[in-house]
């Protein structure tokens, strides 16, 4: 950027003492290259990373010595007085001439406090969090504190697993949990809450909070003739209710198998009738679908096999009317349901059916007072890995779906492709995470199982 | 008599058409690659042809998507994997009290929408990498993106495998090489490794698999790029050509294979596993209980 430039005036600022010479007007907060390196963003220094090195041959006797990063014109921290200094470059425009290859060096020593305020890019909502969980977790950390500090528990880790091996579990665990989980989830929750900017005005006078991401899919854009957003809503439910179905139907065709397989097969047949279920889940979503697609198109295999039996005369499209879709939802989670009823199932003792019968109880109470009550966890997890993968599903909607109807995904989707409003498609998505949750929190109400046996198959 | 060989029947009829539903469609789908119509269906037979699949072959955006999907499998596999490991032994060891809620939070992205994983990782690289500085560049490159957003459900899944196996697993042969003078780096990788490599392999292929077909975190995290899973489904939802069931075919013939070697070692190695608890059940039977008891339990 700044590679020809043949000057660059570089200001040393140390903060306390006040200024003896005056400081550039206009400090631009552009990534301030070396002057003897190419500007590249990876050889030499890398300017936006704090703590980085700082440029060669001005440094090393200067101590605490950091250059501004990128977004933060200036992260000095005014408490320890000299510790702190900040390199600037000023516009290059407005410098006195100088022959080509010569630079100015001006030490220039003024007040930390002078400098514009940081912009750290945190937001009022992250402090909030951070305080709401302080606040929440200070009690039982109290409470914990006396116990920890008996046992140790942190020096008990490391001396039982050593120091690598505990740098490497911590790094990979606190890693995972705390930027792969719970991080990208808050800011998702954050994002949903602000306005939909250019990216030069984040952080700016117009990036506030605000409710209209939410309140834009119960009540549609203000100024419309409908009161509600009927075409979101009905989307969204239609999305839940049908995902129910397609979670009923696939519990009555399973449960059957299921039962059969735990009770009745054994051996080499068990192991065969496993491969074949699972064999066709091997393959792509994707092509679950299609497949699908191929059946029930207009020239598929079931139009040609209704007009040519005369049933009907001209083509019936079922991928508008949904009925692909169902199909091929119904097939895609199929395996997550049959696997932990199996399972559930397996465990039940043959003899106590066996005594059940004996005693003269018909097929229905067998099932409803004994088997099914057995497979509870079984059922719970089935159901809620069926149901979150429907609700879910983009794959399958999007290749099945008729033109005119959405799945809730797809919604989401739009919001961030063609619509390219990101914080709208945060607050939709964070909308199908609570139904999620809601919905899981009811199994495991009403199953009574806690989260492993749902998420174990 | 009649009546339970009638029942026999219904049931096996079911069975049949419960794996009618399952390879049925698979099977169309396979046949439409070979028919000469232009469009992907088997009704009418147009004339078998395998041309559909020389024309895959000159397909780029395939090509490349499928050169960026081993590329991502590889990457998610080298993250995934030790992260995996990684929370599957601190599971072993946070004290009871903490054991809930961090399986809670270990195992909540199998149950959080891929849709959602996707947003909130773009989301929040974006963000949080313009806040501490990292560049834009290396933030929102769309491998990046990708790798650490499918890791992130990918460790989870991959976490159960290795729970289940470090269950099984004894401690006193860690403190045995502990007392014996081994390094706590040793003991990782002379008995720890080694005991867990089959739930490494299972792990390494469940983590390329899942990431090599997955379509609805990857949708969002390869920004405006593919793989090949994404170039299919644009392929499968506007394309009406065959060459995408001569594609089907092509990857059913591949993970099949590879579905059989994989679910075949893991059927052996769980019928070992039986075998070997049984022993230790009958074993511990032996040990405990009284001669009576024991007696008692043969006659019965």
């Amino acid at each position: 950027m700044s590679d020809g430039v043949p000057s660059s005036q570089i200001i040393l600022a140390q903060s306390g003492i006040t200024p003896s010479l005056p400081t550039p007007s206009e400090p631009t907060p552009a990534p301030a290259p070396e002057p003897t390196t190419p500007a590249s963003p990876f050889s030499g220094i890398n300017p936006s990373l704090p703590g980085s090195n700082s440029p060669s041959g001005i440094s090393p006797s200067l101590p605490g010595f950091s250059a501004p990063s990128a977004s933060s014109a200036s992260s000095s921290d005014t408490k320890d007085g000299i510790s702190n200094l900040n390199i600037t470059i000023t516009n290059p425009d407005k410098l006195p001439e100088l022959p080509a290859g010569q630079h100015e060096l001006k030490l220039v020593i003024q007040d930390g406090n002078a400098q514009p305020p940081a912009d750290t890019g945190l937001g009022f909502i992250e402090i909030f969090i951070a305080i709401v969980a302080a606040l929440l977790v200070a009690p039982f950390i109290q409470r914990q504190a006396g116990k920890w500090s008996a046992n140790l528990n942190a020096f008990q880790f490391v001396q039982r697993n050593g120091v690598a091996i505990s740098a490497y579990l911590l790094i990979f665990t606190l890693g995972w949990i705390i930027f792969m989980i719970i991080l990208p989830q808050l800011y998702m929750f954050d994002f949903s809450f602000r306005h939909n900017l250019n990216p030069s005005e984040i952080g700016g006078p117009a990036d506030t909070y605000t409710l209209k991401n939410y309140t834009y899919l119960i009540f549609g854009r203000e100024g419309d003739a409908d009161l509600l957003n009927w075409l979101h809503l009905e989307v969204f439910t239609k999305t839940i209710i049908a995902s129910v179905i397609v979670t009923l139907i696939n519990f009555a065709l399973c449960y059957p198998l299921a039962y059969f397989m735990a009770q009745s097969v054994r051996g080499r047949n068990q192991r065969l009738l496993f491969l074949c279920l699972l064999l066709p889940f091997w393959v792509n979503e994707i092509l679950r679908a299609f497949a699908f697609k191929l059946i029930f198109a207009d020239l598929g295999l079931v139009n040609s096999f209704l007009i040519g039996l005369g049933i009907l005369d001209q083509p019936y499209d079922f991928l508008s009317a949904n009925v692909a879709l169902y199909t091929g939802l119904t097939y895609a989670y199929i395996l997550l349901m049959i696997f932990p009823l199996y399972n559930a199932i397996e465990s039940l003792d043959p003899n106590q059916v066996e005594a059940a019968r004996d005693m003269g109880a018909s097929w229905l109470k067998i099932h409803m007072r004994i088997v099914m009550p057995h497979a509870k966890p079984g059922i719970a997890s089935g159901c809620t890995m069926v149901f979150m993968l429907t609700a879910g599903a983009l794959a399958a909607p999007n290749i099945l779906g008729g033109p005119s109807s959405l799945w809730f995904t797809q919604i989401i989707y739009q919001w961030y492709n063609t619509g390219g409003n990101w914080p709208q498609g945060s607050a939709y998505a964070f909308v199908l995470l609570i139904s999620c949750i809601i919905f899981v929190r009811i199994m495991m109400r009403v199953f009574n199982v806690g989260l492993g046996d749902i998420a174990k198959r | 008599m009649s009546a339970e060989h009638l029942r026999k029947w219904v049931i096996r009829g079911y069975i049949a058409l419960f794996f009618l539903y399952l390879f049925g469609p698979l099977l169309i789908m396979s046949a439409s690659a070979f028919n000469l119509s232009s469009y992907p269906t088997i009704t009418p037979w147009e004339g078998t042809t395998t041309k559909w699949f020389g024309e895959l072959a000159d397909n780029e955006r395939i090509v490349s998507g499928l050169f960026n999907s081993i590329w991502i499998g590889i990457g998610v596999v080298a993250l995934s994997v030790p992260t995996a490991l990684a929370g599957a032994i601190m599971l072993m060891q946070v004290g009871e009290r903490v054991r809930p809620i961090y399986y809670t939070i270990v195992v909540s992205p199998v149950l959080v929408p891929g849709v959602i994983i996707g947003i909130s990782t773009v989301i929040f690289w974006e963000r949080f990498g313009s806040i501490v500085g990292l560049d834009y560049e290396t933030t929102n490159n769309p491998f990046f993106l990708t790798i650490v957003g499918q890791s992130t459900f990918i460790s989870a899944y991959c976490m159960l495998v290795f729970i289940a196996r470090l269950q099984r697993f004894d401690k006193t042969q860690e403190e045995a090489a502990l007392d014996l003078g081994a390094t706590h780096v040793q003991v990782f990788w002379k008995v720890l490794i080694p005991f867990l490599r089959p739930a490494i392999l299972s792990s390494v292929v469940l983590a390329f698999l899942t990431s090599f077909e997955n379509y609805n975190t990857t949708v969002f995290t390869m920004v405006a790029r593919g793989t090949l899973t994404t170039e299919l489904a644009g392929l499968a939802r506007f394309g009406v050509n065959p060459s995408i069931s001569a594609l089907a075919v092509v990857i059913m013939g591949l993970t099949l294979i590879g579905a059989v070697i994989y679910e075949v070692k893991k059927r052996r190695e769980e019928a070992i596993i039986e075998k070997s608890k049984k022993r230790a059940a009958m074993k511990r039977m032996r040990d405990t209980e009284s001669a009576a008891e024991q007696a008692a339990a043969v006659s019965a």
